[in-house]
């Protein structure tokens, strides 16, 4: 099984176009440091320098927002995770 | 009671000064804000009048949640026929005005005539007095406000104003509150101009009594902490709205050297993260809590040590992006100068682009410029620009008349090279990768713009359920719905969605940036029935809201059909259509928008509308709103 990460096109360009990774992890963090170790890549499109996820970025837990717990947040076989970066202003 | 403001009818021509209370048939009709004033145009100025002619009226409101309990509910509307356009001229901003216009006692103020000599209003707990102006006809906006304030001799009055652009009816001049609150859209600073009306002014100390204040209370702070407690928000609370510049000019998504690239290269002091190097803080609007507004003093040059608000992210367009300019200061004080001439960021960086890349193709020479150095980068030469539009000087005095007319003036191909919808100029976004967001400016009432509209979580990539779960309230919908901005299917569903959803902020008066225009997690219509009610009384459903919304909607439409608009005005420039973006990301290089699906697009979208093929509501839709017998004149 495993959990499945979904790929915001942004990002597509460097996981080999793939729009859905699988990865094993029992947190958001685990999972997405397995998406760098596949692609190491997506790590700029994703961090901040001190380790935490850009300001624009969050991620989904199957249909709930991970924020604030982000990386720390518990996830299960199966779950589906969902990269978002927030571009909306004016 | 929250429903007992009035409207004022102030005839400038005469000095006659009448006032009426709004029927709570009305307020369930239109609510207020931009949508009474929607009816209020359609019903008071006449087909066909010069915008910048007396016989034009303007119109400023609150919304009905103005000055209330509701979060950001600071939201002040300007109305009027567009000097720019032709059609609905409309503009919204934030601020502290409309709270304390309401506290004043007035919801809506309809301006007819013409003052023989520039005049001012002034407010004051339900009264109304026409002064005289002419001692700050002619100065800044800054200037503006701090002279009323010492004449009347109140630091709390509160003041919109126009500045030297609108003196000079260029018709995209902003109407001003604060250091840099701007309704800055759709020239209705001309308005005010061309009516000799420099600048409102208002103190109000008469209170709201809310309908029920401890639930007001209570579902406020609920909704404060639904606001305050989404990413977005504290993004936008550290950052300001320059905070998505990163990753939209990363992307490709921004329009460069006017419309030939898509991509800033080189462009580290554009980042939110060099302007907040150089702000001193944030500052926010009337019952906000998320303070989104940098403040700023200009670190070198000619305007050293002056003080500022913003950037807002159109400012890092139009004044980096767009002129293919790249250092921070260049910015700092083109937005400093276009707020105290009054004038609109967008429109005003989008033409002097537009006139650089005319210059750089040899269609503008030395002659026509004044000796001007117009190739891209020239940051001087940009700022001259910013004197000589606001003050009509050569060339500023061609592009002040606004794109259409411009391009007209100048002639020779001039107009292929123009990026607008319905003769005014875009955000400095690319949509040629982004069709939904393509939609939302192609048929926007009031010409190319991104908040009218523009369903900007499409950028997102949030869940399916997610966005159906948004999509499908209040009204039901089980049409497609896509995580992939680059996708046609489901935009138009989209777009009719947040096109209804901003013009029901816009009658209640708090700021999209509450709402799901930022954010899946934000308030929408369920909320808003919820704060309607324990504020003001009134007993609307969320899908009456919608329906409210969708109502003052069609009012822009048949406003605009009686300004001539057909379906051919909801349409792209072919640049959107014939020439590839160039660079960005691979997901976004070499992407045109199809026109046939654009075509498709559209059809749609008008069937969501209830209009036949060419736009035009139908019968039965007007019936279904309750607007078949339009004007009425209720009111």
């Amino acid at each position: 099984m495993g959990i499945s990460i979904n790929i915001h096109p942004n990002l597509r360009h460097l996981t080999n176009e793939q729009d859905v990774v699988q990865v094993n992890g029992n947190t958001v963090g685990q999972c997405l440091e397995q998406l760098v170790d596949q692609f190491p890549g997506v790590k700029s499109g994703l961090f901040a320098k001190d380790g935490t996820l850009l300001d624009y970025v969050t991620v989904y837990v199957n249909d709930e927002s991970a924020y604030p717990e982000e990386l720390a947040r518990s996830v299960h076989d199966s779950d589906e995770l969902y990269i978002v970066m927030m571009i909306a202003g004016g | 009671m929250a429903l007992n403001r009035k409207i004022a009818y102030i005839e400038l021509t005469t000095g006659d000064i009448e006032t009426k209370p709004i029927p709570v048939k009305v307020r369930n009709m239109f609510l207020g804000g931009r949508g009474l004033d929607m009816y209020l145009m359609y019903n008071h100025i006449k087909p066909g009048v010069d915008p910048l002619g007396s016989d034009n009226v303007a119109f400023v409101s609150a919304g009905v949640l103005g000055g209330t309990l509701a979060s950001a509910s600071a939201r002040t509307h300007i109305g009027g026929k567009s000097p720019l356009t032709g059609f609905v001229g409309s503009a919204n901003m934030g601020g502290f005005f409309a709270p304390e216009l309401r506290w004043a006692g007035f919801d809506h103020l309809v301006i007819k005539g013409k003052a023989e000599n520039p005049v001012y209003l002034w407010i004051q707990n339900n009264e109304i007095e026409i002064r005289d102006a002419k001692h700050i006809w002619g100065k800044t906006v800054h200037e503006t406000q701090e002279i009323i304030r010492e004449e009347l001799g109140d630091r709390d009055i509160k003041i919109l104003t126009i500045g030297p652009a609108g003196e000079n009816l260029v018709r995209f001049a902003n109407v001003m509150t604060g250091i840099k609150d701007a309704a800055g859209r759709s020239g209705m600073g001309a308005l005010l101009g061309s009516k000799n009306l420099k600048a409102i002014a208002v103190r109000g100390t008469m209170d709201i009594k809310l309908e029920r204040p401890e639930e007001a209370l209570q579902y406020n702070k609920k909704v404060i902490e639904q606001i305050t407690s989404a990413k977005v928000s504290q993004t936008q609370g550290k950052l300001g709205t320059p905070f998505i510049w990163g990753a939209t000019n990363t992307q490709g998504l921004v329009r460069v050297n006017n419309f030939q690239l898509n991509q800033l290269e080189d462009a580290d002091e554009v980042e939110a993260e060099a302007i907040d190097k150089v702000a001193v803080g944030m500052a926010g609007c009337f019952g906000c809590q998320v303070h989104c507004r940098s403040k700023y003093v200009i670190p070198e040059g000619d305007y050293a040590g002056v003080y500022d608000e913003g950037p807002e992210y159109t400012s890092q367009g139009a004044w980096a992006a767009e002129p293919g300019c790249r250092s921070l200061n260049n910015i700092l004080v083109c937005n400093h100068l276009v707020n105290i001439y009054g004038l609109d960021t967008l429109e005003t960086g989008s033409l002097i682009s537009w006139v650089m890349e005319l210059y750089e193709k040899g269609i503008l020479t030395d002659e026509d410029t004044g000796g001007l150095d117009l190739r891209f980068g020239n940051e001087e030469a940009v700022i001259e620009m910013i004197h000589r539009i606001a003050k009509r000087e050569g060339l500023g005095d061609i592009l002040a008349e606004g794109p259409l007319r411009a391009a007209e003036k100048i002639g020779k191909d001039s107009i292929k090279y123009l990026v607008h919808v319905k003769g005014m100029s875009n955000l400095h976004s690319d949509e040629r990768p982004t069709p939904g967001l393509a939609l939302g400016i192609a048929t926007a009432s009031r010409g190319s713009d991104h908040l009218r509209s523009r369903p900007a979580i499409d950028l997102y990539h949030l869940p399916k359920q997610v966005l159906r779960n948004i999509y499908s309230q209040p009204v039901p919908y089980d049409g497609p719905v896509t995580s992939d901005y680059r996708d046609y299917e489901g935009k138009a569903w989209q777009v009719f969605w947040q096109e209804t959803c901003y013009e029901a902020v816009d009658c209640l008066g708090i700021c999209k940036f509450h709402t799901v225009f930022l954010g899946a997690s934000l308030p929408s219509f369920e909320e808003w029935s919820k704060l309607l009610y324990y504020n003001t009384g009134l007993e609307l459903s969320p899908l009456d809201i919608w329906t409210i919304a969708e109502r003052a909607y069609n009012m822009e439409r048949l406003f605009n059909i009686r300004e001539g608009l057909t379906r051919e005005d909801d349409w792209l420039v072919d640049r959107y259509f014939d020439e590839p973006t160039s660079v960005g990301i691979p997901g976004v290089r070499g992407k045109t928008i199809d026109r046939d699906k654009l075509k498709n697009m559209i059809d749609e979208y008008y069937e969501h509308h209830g209009w036949d093929e060419q736009g035009v509501p139908r019968l039965e839709t007007l019936q279904r709103l309750g607007i078949e017998n339009e004007p009425s004149h209720i009111l």
